[in-house]
């Protein structure tokens, strides 16, 4: 059974409930079925009891009920008409005489009545004056054998005003029929007239005749009194549409697209493309010669055991350092290191992670080494957390090296870590005193005499940069290139960052004056600058290591390729069969 | 969008910090430079105090998962200790003292090297796998690259060939150079741009 929606608050009842059982709204109309005759009923236009209670009220308060009348006079010509002046009641049969007949115009109600000041009130026609008009004269002349009124309907159809005020109407004085009245049609005194014939239209509106009081009598009904709901109490509430009360199950529309085949074809890719975009894509498992797991286990034996052949027999395996003509720029940075003034620190950053130290350590210490040699005075800093530690782990194994001991706050300054990432170093740059004003060691390092000299960052003899970041090495250069410090600026990077500063080296002018890049540009600076040094005992292993790489690349490559050419001309003759 | 009277006030306070900061890099007055030094000062000091936050945050995170047994609580525990440990003995002895230098070269430094060595066993492998997984003319390329740099970059025992070094060289400097500087060019690019919508206040990263 079908549930009943409340109109007031939207909510679903059981079909059987007569008011919401949320808000005590009715859910079915007073009245279920409703022909014209209830209609009548329920608005109370036929209903004989209420016809009298009007008409009563009319009658007993005609004073009151006439002082609108009077208000539309104006004072000066308040006079009371004739009916008003005697006890006698309401001349009910002369205000419908009025009304039927307004050309009269002598029913005693006040002439501007309807007159507001506004309306242009039709003028009052006199004894000599024909009583009807010209154009229903010219009409009459036109069509002998109608009668007036038969002329007046015809006119009707054309001008649609007249029709709208057709005082001739019986429902329009239903509210004045007297106590036990019943209503009746006005005795038509124009009985030899026929019937109108309506428009269609004027037809369909009906509500005029359904209205209006038929012929015969009607009984009266009770009234009805609203007993729930907001409106309880109230007599002759209109019930709510019976229609919305009821939940209808929904007209079922086809949703079905009229799309070809070509656009399903492509409605059906997109989807396909949508659906696969969150989804990993499966990487299809290769068979090897061997399982992954074995194969890595082999490579990292054969590297490990080329290295460990390198330490346990270093004369097996003998590598000649590279000329320092393959690294112009390298060339370059010695040269630059060689003209320092010892008079004036060096500033070294060492910004480089402990897992690349192999190479940068190497990197590095070459460099150091060479200023080692050169007895110049050194101020350490850095812009990684560890990178303090770093520095002194490679000032003692340079120190181990050349057998130089470099002493804290005479020899070196470690200013150690420079937080802020860019702001930090562009605060050093500016003003290295003020930003860094102690060691680690915590001592006051611009008091001490190797160091009173430093005022800015031009007061640096050399400024080198040790890293492994491209960020930190471009971060370097260009704050320093920005304050256009007249020390010589010597990068000692790894091989993966030489790309990214070569650009520096190379403009015109240059941005930096010397570059160090990888272990075998170490190895090539410091066969120069220090020799000999302890770089040859990593750089031997990293040839030895990589060269069994390449041998291990080039064998795997082309065992590799050939499996997959087989396995793929295996797969297209096993295509070729399945297409026989 | 209406803007409320908070995100103006930072929206002001960073288009004011950032004009004094670049204008100090053209215009070499005592005013201006000394503005900016301090300005940097405070942005140093900063992130310092953000660092230690992030330590302290670090603690917390892990004493939480300590506390409450979740799973891998015990690395948790670890971490916890070490770090208090490493606190310790630092703050104590200092950062270049004897046991803060043998916490860094014999705890710290060969995990981490351990680290990089597993990856050159990892790259070797995908080396001698690749033709395995993916064969094409790029692959190729590709790997012909990857033996002429490290070719290049090693001295072989015994034998020296100077075309090794050249063609590593030439590589390096053109190639690799070429897109270096498409990259920093790039890099100088985005920099601009995003300096110019901070100080125009288009972008407000402080504000969120």
């Amino acid at each position: 059974m079908a549930n009943i929606k409340c109109p007031m608050c939207g909510k679903t009842n059981p079909a059987d409930r007569e008011t919401c059982q949320y808000c005590e709204a009715r859910l079915r109309p007073v009245f279920p079925e409703m022909s014209d005759e209830e209609i009548s009923k329920l608005l109370g236009l036929d209903d004989s009891s209420k016809k009298g209670e009007i008409s009563k009220d009319l009658n007993s308060s005609s004073d009151d009920s006439l002082d609108w009348l009077y208000q539309i006079v104006p004072e000066e010509k308040a006079e009371e008409p004739d009916f008003m002046q005697g006890d006698e009641e309401l001349p009910l049969e002369r205000f419908d005489d009025w009304f039927n007949h307004p050309e009269n115009g002598d029913s005693g109600l006040p002439k501007n009545l309807f007159d507001d000041g506004d309306v242009q009130t039709a003028p009052t026609p006199t004894g000599d004056e024909p009583l009807e008009p010209d154009w229903l004269l010219k009409m009459e002349e036109n069509s002998p054998g109608l009668s007036p009124h038969e002329l007046e309907t015809e006119a009707g159809d054309e001008e649609s005003s007249s029709e709208s005020l057709d005082f001739h109407s019986d429902h329009l004085l239903i509210w004045n029929a007297e106590e036990g009245d019943t209503i009746r049609s006005e005795p038509d005194n124009r009985e030899d007239l026929q019937g109108a014939d309506l428009p269609s239209w004027l037809e369909a509106m009906k509500p005029v005749s359904a209205l209006s009081p038929a012929d015969e009598d009607i009984p009266l009904g009770p009234i009805s009194v609203e007993g729930a709901g907001p409106l309880a109490g109230l007599e002759g509430v209109i019930p709510a549409e019976p229609d919305i009360a009821y939940s209808r199950k929904p007209f079922n529309f086809s949703v079905k697209l009229q799309v070809s085949d070509y656009q399903q074809a492509h409605a059906a890719l997109l989807e396909n493309l949508i659906h696969a975009e969150g989804k990993a894509s499966v990487i299809s498992k290769k068979e090897f010669f061997a399982p992954k797991n074995v194969l890595r286990s082999v490579l990292a034996l054969l590297l490990i055991l080329s290295i460990l052949l390198t330490f346990i027999i270093p004369g097996l395996l003998q590598v000649n350092a590279p000329g320092l003509q393959n690294f112009p720029s390298a060339w370059a940075a010695y040269q630059a290191i060689e003209k320092i003034s010892l008079e004036k620190p060096v500033l070294f950053a060492i910004d480089y992670q402990p897992g690349l130290s192999a190479e940068m350590d190497a990197v590095a210490g070459s460099v150091l080494k060479h200023l080692y040699s050169k007895k110049a005075k050194i101020v350490l800093v850095t812009t990684q957390p560890l990178g303090l530690m770093q520095a002194e782990r490679l000032l003692s194994r340079s120190s181990q090296e050349t057998g130089i001991q470099y002493l804290p706050s005479q020899d070196y300054a470690n200013l150690g870590y420079i937080p802020g990432g860019h702001s930090g170093l562009l605060g050093f740059i500016a003003d290295p005193r003020r930003v860094m004003p102690f060691a680690v060691d915590g001592s006051a390092v611009w008091q001490q005499p190797a160091f009173q000299v430093v005022n800015d960052i031009s007061s640096f003899s050399s400024i080198i940069i040790a890293t492994e970041d491209t960020d930190k090495a471009r971060n370097w250069i260009e704050q320093l290139t920005s304050y256009a410090t007249p020390a010589p600026i010597i990068m000692a990077v790894s091989a993966q960052v030489e790309p990214v500063v070569a650009p520096y080296f190379h403009a015109s002018p240059s941005k930096i004056q010397g570059i160090i890049p990888g272990l075998a540009g170490a190895m090539a600076y410091e066969s120069v600058a220090y020799h000999p040094g302890g770089i040859i005992q990593t750089y031997t292993p990293f040839s030895i290591v990589g060269l069994l790489a390449v041998i291990m690349i080039l064998f795997g490559s082309v065992f590799n390729g050939f499996a997959t050419v087989i396995s793929l001309q295996q797969k297209q003759e096993r295509n070729r069969g399945d297409g026989k | 969008m209406k803007l409320s009277l908070k995100v103006t006030l930072y929206t002001a306070i960073a288009i004011l910090a950032g004009l004094i900061v670049l204008v100090g890099y053209f215009i070499d007055t005592g005013f201006i430079t000394d503005l900016r030094l301090q300005l940097v000062n405070w942005a140093i000091l900063m992130a310092a105090i953000a660092v230690i936050v992030g330590v302290i945050n670090l603690l917390r995170v892990h004493w939480n998962r300590l506390k409450t047994r979740q799973n891998g609580w015990f690395y948790s525990l670890v971490m916890v200790v070490c770090l208090i440990g490493t606190l310790i003995i630092v703050a104590y002895f200092g950062p270049a003292s004897k046991p803060s230098m043998f916490l860094f070269n014999y705890v710290l430094s060969p995990l981490e090297m351990s680290l990089m060595g597993l990856l050159a066993v990892v790259l070797l492998m995908a080396g001698v796998t690749l033709l395995r997984k993916r064969l094409s003319g790029y692959t190729l390329l590709f790997l012909g690259v990857v033996v002429l740099i490290i070719l290049g970059s090693i001295t072989i025992p015994g034998i020296e060939i100077q075309a090794l070094q050249d063609v590593k060289n030439w590589i390096a400097q053109t190639w690799a150079g070429a897109g270096a500087r498409g990259i920093l060019l790039g890099i100088a690019l985005g920099t601009m741009a995003t300096g110019i919508r901070i100080l125009l206040g288009v972008e407000r990263p402080y504000s969120d």
